[in-house]
């Protein structure tokens, strides 16, 4: 009998745990992978191939830890945490991912002023590919992966202080962009 | 006009087309290792006892099962009897700490 749509995360995990169901875990597949792929286009600066060859990683590497997954944390938390790592993994190959390290200067968040008509999603993820490492990552972890700062410090590594920076310094970049204020 | 904030969230919470997605993933699977049975555990378990009981039985004069018993009830520790069970004991828990932990 196929996953009734309504199941839970939960209870479509613990069919896949308990009876080794597998069209349990193509709804959750199904279920989450817009969100997580769309995280990882962003991370990965726009590369879809990439980012899609990363999120069949994060599932498969889900299907293979789940006997790990701790109930009390959402399963959404769990698979973005993997993705991250698959992320910062696929990065190191080619560069050293700085996630941690960002200047200590005070940023006004005036992320709620109004952007131009004009501005896009297509604009917004030219701009998001314009950001550092830790900013893209602390954004998508907080505004594509749905995550509080506490979740995203955890799912990425790092400490709280530095989340909420990069989440500050993203933001003023990003308007600086989608404004036409930007120097750079 | 809208906000940054509001095209961040219209941005992530763009549907994404499945496309086929889920089933490169479905396929992509590996097979479950078979999980270890109950007879599985059964038999690990008992070997340990049969062989910590044989060793008890064909130990040297002096040192057997029941013998250990009694010297660990009057708290004799070191006697050759009472490390006989000891290590019967010991070796029994590993061995089911072991399965406990493959599952």
């Amino acid at each position: 009998m196929p996953p009734a749509a309504s199941a839970t995360d939960a209870e479509l995990i613990l069919s896949v745990l308990e009876r080794d169901d597998r069209r349990a875990f193509a709804e959750l597949v199904n279920r989450h992978q817009s969100r997580v792929r769309t995280v990882l286009r962003r991370l990965t600066k726009g590369d879809f191939a990439l980012a899609d060859d990363l999120a069949q990683e994060t599932f498969v590497l889900a299907w293979k830890n789940l006997r790990h997954f701790r109930f009390e944390a959402r399963f959404s938390t769990w698979i973005y945490r993997i993705a991250f790592n698959a992320w910062q993994s696929e990065a190191r190959k080619k560069h050293e991912v700085l996630l941690d390290d960002p200047d200590a200067v005070q940023i006004a968040d005036d992320s709620r002023a109004e952007l131009p008509d004009a501005a896009s999603r297509i604009d917004l993820e030219r701009a998001m590919a314009t950001l550092s490492d830790g900013e893209r990552a602390a954004i998508a972890a907080c505004y594509y992966g749905d995550l509080s700062h506490e979740e995203a410090a955890q799912a990425l590594g790092i400490p709280l202080g530095t989340v909420k920076t990069h989440v500050l310094r993203a933001k003023a970049k990003l308007r600086a962009r989608l404004t036409g204020k930007d120097a750079t | 006009m809208k906000t940054l904030e509001e095209l961040l969230l219209e941005d992530a919470q763009a549907p994404l087309a499945d496309d086929f997605f889920t089933a490169r993933v479905m396929g992509a699977l590996p097979a479950r290792a078979p999980r270890a049975s109950w007879w599985k555990a059964l038999l690990i378990l008992g070997s340990t006892a049969l062989g910590g009981l044989l060793a008890a039985l064909f130990a040297p004069s002096g040192t057997s099962a029941l013998q250990g018993v009694l010297d660990l009830s009057a708290s004799h520790y070191l006697t050759p009897s009472a490390l006989a069970v000891v290590g019967t004991a010991v070796t029994i828990a590993i061995a089911g700490a072991v399965l406990a932990a493959d599952e």
